[in-house]
């Protein structure tokens, strides 16, 4: 009777150990957990999470120049907002245009050029490589060193464009590229193309290499040119990667101001909402319009891609 | 329906890699023909150069009388069957079926009629608005299968179709493959590495290796009378016993040396010797595992020890040595042979195969 009391004591002990080995081994992996969390948690409280809260107060916001101080204004900055876009004042209608026209410039020609340029060059053409290489150089190379050559091209004077026209005894068709309304803003597009197909055609490329060879046999036993290749087989296979590139490019297109910026000085039709924002708060100081201007893009840029989006999934729906 | 003829034919690749080798074949029309090797043999570059899809380095190839080195693979009148079923992923099993008809501009009653009759013969009539993820493996081959069905082409390639499905619904494949053959009553050519396969499925079949054709013949002939050592010991589960022993030819008279033993010929093999002349030399004794049979103790038996024994069902294999050779012997299920157990065994001399030792050929050939 003793010995079995001793024997059953002896065991619960052992039960107690067990459960303390395990609760400090919980522990421990609680605070592994939890350490490795904190960093990108306290980033995204305060760089996401307080910076665009801030920036909806802001919106709702006025500086009192003559204070300091911000003072509620209601929805006056919103308000003003939708005057400037309407009359055009300061181009803020070009500016809200060009927004829209980037956003087509990115979904409806940048990725579908990607798309039929990593295909071909999926296809082993010579020089595939070379392509790859020379289409992914924009990406490597700083964004003000590839405006600035761009710029030197197409300058007035000396330009490599305007040079070579002239030795054509195209000379009627030389112009100042880059500081003419017409032709500004087509040069600028022209840029983005040139400088935003090598990362889609990376990844897409990468997409296209995962096609099952077999497939792709099977289909040229079927009898099946290259555009039907293209179109049967290679974008239904890659689709889920044309939606990320594609909603990648939408999203892209409401937060354009660098490439005027640095091109044309957001002159000459160029502008876009997201430089008018960094003017206002670089020149003026309007931080209550600049959030207002933000906000009221950031809600159209998410109503814009939801319909992307939506068109996208459908098609992946059909082909899944 | 078709022949296919391959004359001399090489595939080489870049650094002087070469698959194939000088490879010769008639395939005759509607003949059930299985190419069998082991792994980078260069049986699948082989179906793949007949298909179109691997350019031929040297040799001509024929459908029947065409020649069709530079023909475009779709103009060749083929259809394969690829291993991992190659089904498009975005359609449905209709679609899949329906593909390569609606790229040839058929027109939609004609392509419904095909599809249809296609599902039916290979019983996937109800899968039909299925997309591929949503099948089994074996719905998927069927439907691979199926898709070239629908082509009704001269050719079938089929590029071991059955390597991805388990062993039972491989066996049944295999009978539903058979029954096709028969129906569609056509040419095939069937790449495997599989010598169950071959055996059970070829008209004829064509053992390779290294890129060279070792036999071609009807899978009776090649289990009877395997050209060489490698054939031998290829086809054939377990495989072929082989043994070193010598081959004696004294006073017109031959006899084999083996293991302390003297064995007489029979008149078939002498008088085959005679006629080609067969000196005295080293061979390779090859003995299939059931023509070697469990003996009480007499003078032409020896006495092994018993390795392992497994019980197989209605049969049992058992693993022994005589000298350092393996041996596997197959026999009829007996309980009381047991691991360790000493037996003596007697080897059927009519049924042996002698190997010339350093070129590992047939002597009887």
């Amino acid at each position: 009777m003793i010995l079995s009391d001793i024997s059953k004591i002896e065991n619960k002990n052992k039960d107690k150990k067990a459960i303390d080995v395990k609760s400090h081994k919980l522990n421990k992996s609680k605070l592994f957990i939890i350490i490795m969390l904190a960093w990108p948690v306290a980033h995204w409280l305060v760089f996401t999470l307080f910076m665009n809260l801030q920036t909806l107060v802001y919106s709702f916001q006025r500086l009192n120049r003559f204070t300091g101080k911000m003072r509620f204004a209601g929805t006056e900055n919103y308000m003003e907002l939708f005057e400037k876009i309407i009359n055009n004042t300061a181009s803020y209608g070009i500016a809200f245009r060009n927004t829209f026209l980037w956003l087509g410039l990115n979904v409806l020609v940048i990725v579908p050029l990607s798309l039929v340029v990593a295909y071909v060059l999926s296809k082993k053409i010579p020089f595939h490589r070379f392509f790859n290489a020379v289409l992914f150089i924009p990406n490597i190379i700083s964004i003000v060193i590839l405006t600035m050559v761009w710029s030197f091209a197409w300058a007035p004077n000396q330009g490599l464009v305007n040079e070579l026209l002239t030795r054509l005894g195209l000379e009627h068709l030389t112009r100042v590229w880059l500081g003419d309304p017409k032709s500004a803003l087509i040069n600028v597009f022209v840029y983005c193309v040139w400088a935003g197909i090598g990362f889609n055609n990376l990844i897409l490329s990468g997409a296209i290499a995962k096609i099952p060879k077999e497939i792709l046999e099977s289909a040229e036993l079927d009898g099946i040119s290259n555009w039907q290749e293209f179109i049967h087989i290679v974008i239904p296979s890659v689709w889920p990667t044309i939606c990320t590139v594609t909603i990648l490019g939408a999203t892209a297109a409401f937060r354009v101001f660098l490439h005027p910026q640095l091109l044309t000085n957001g002159q000459y039709g160029t502008s876009t909402i997201a430089l008018k924002v960094v003017e206002e708060v670089l020149a003026g100081g309007s931080y209550g319009l600049a959030s207002a201007a933000g906000i009221t893009m950031a809600v159209l840029g998410y109503i814009a891609v939801s319909i992307i989006k939506k068109f996208l999934d459908k098609r992946e729906k059909e082909w899944s | 329906m078709a022949s296919i003829t391959l004359k001399n034919i090489y595939k080489k690749y870049d650094h002087d890699v070469t698959a194939v080798e000088d490879l010769n074949l008639e395939i005759k029309d509607k003949e059930f023909i299985v190419l069998v090797g082991p792994s980078g043999c260069g049986k699948t570059t082989t179906l793949r150069m007949v298909a179109g899809l691997e350019e031929i380095t040297q040799g001509e190839l024929y459908i029947e009388e065409r020649k069709v080195n530079d023909v475009a693979p779709k103009d060749r009148d083929i259809a394969m069957v690829f291993q991992n079923y190659a089904l498009y992923p975005h359609m449905t099993v209709y679609d899949n079926m329906a593909f390569g008809l609606k790229i040839r501009k058929m027109s939609k009653e004609e392509i419904n009629d095909r599809v249809i009759n296609a599902a039916k013969i290979l019983g996937i009539e109800e899968y039909l608005k299925r997309k591929p993820r949503a099948l089994s493996g074996g719905q998927r081959q069927r439907v691979a299968i199926g898709r070239a069905i629908v082509r009704d082409p001269k050719v079938f390639l089929m590029d071991e179709p059955l390597s991805n499905l388990d062993a039972k619904l491989r066996n049944e494949m295999r009978t539903e493959i058979l029954k096709l053959h028969k129906r569609l009553n056509t040419t095939f050519i069937y790449v495997t590495h599989d010598q169950t396969e071959a055996m059970t499925l070829g008209d004829r079949i064509v053992i390779m290796k290294d890129g060279v054709v070792h036999q071609v013949d009807t899978p009776q002939n090649v289990y009877e009378n395997p050209s060489n050592v490698f054939v031998a010991g290829f086809i054939g589960t377990p495989q072929m016993n082989f043994f070193e022993a010598e081959l004696k030819c004294e006073d017109d008279n031959y006899f084999v040396l083996f293991n302390g033993h003297t064995i007489n010929l029979s008149k078939e093999y002498i008088e085959k010797f005679k006629s080609q002349n067969v000196k005295s030399q080293l061979i390779t004794l090859g003995v299939r595992p059931e023509c070697i049979t469990i003996t009480d103790k007499s003078q032409d038996s020896y006495e092994v020890n018993v390795d392992v024994s497994e019980l197989m069902g209605n049969e049992m294999l058992i693993h022994s040595r005589i000298n350092d050779n393996k041996i596997i012997i197959r026999s009829e299920t007996r309980y009381d042979i047991k691991t360790d157990h000493k037996i003596n065994i007697s080897l059927k001399w009519d049924k042996i195969h002698m190997f010339n030792k350093e070129t590992g050929i047939n002597l009887k050939m």
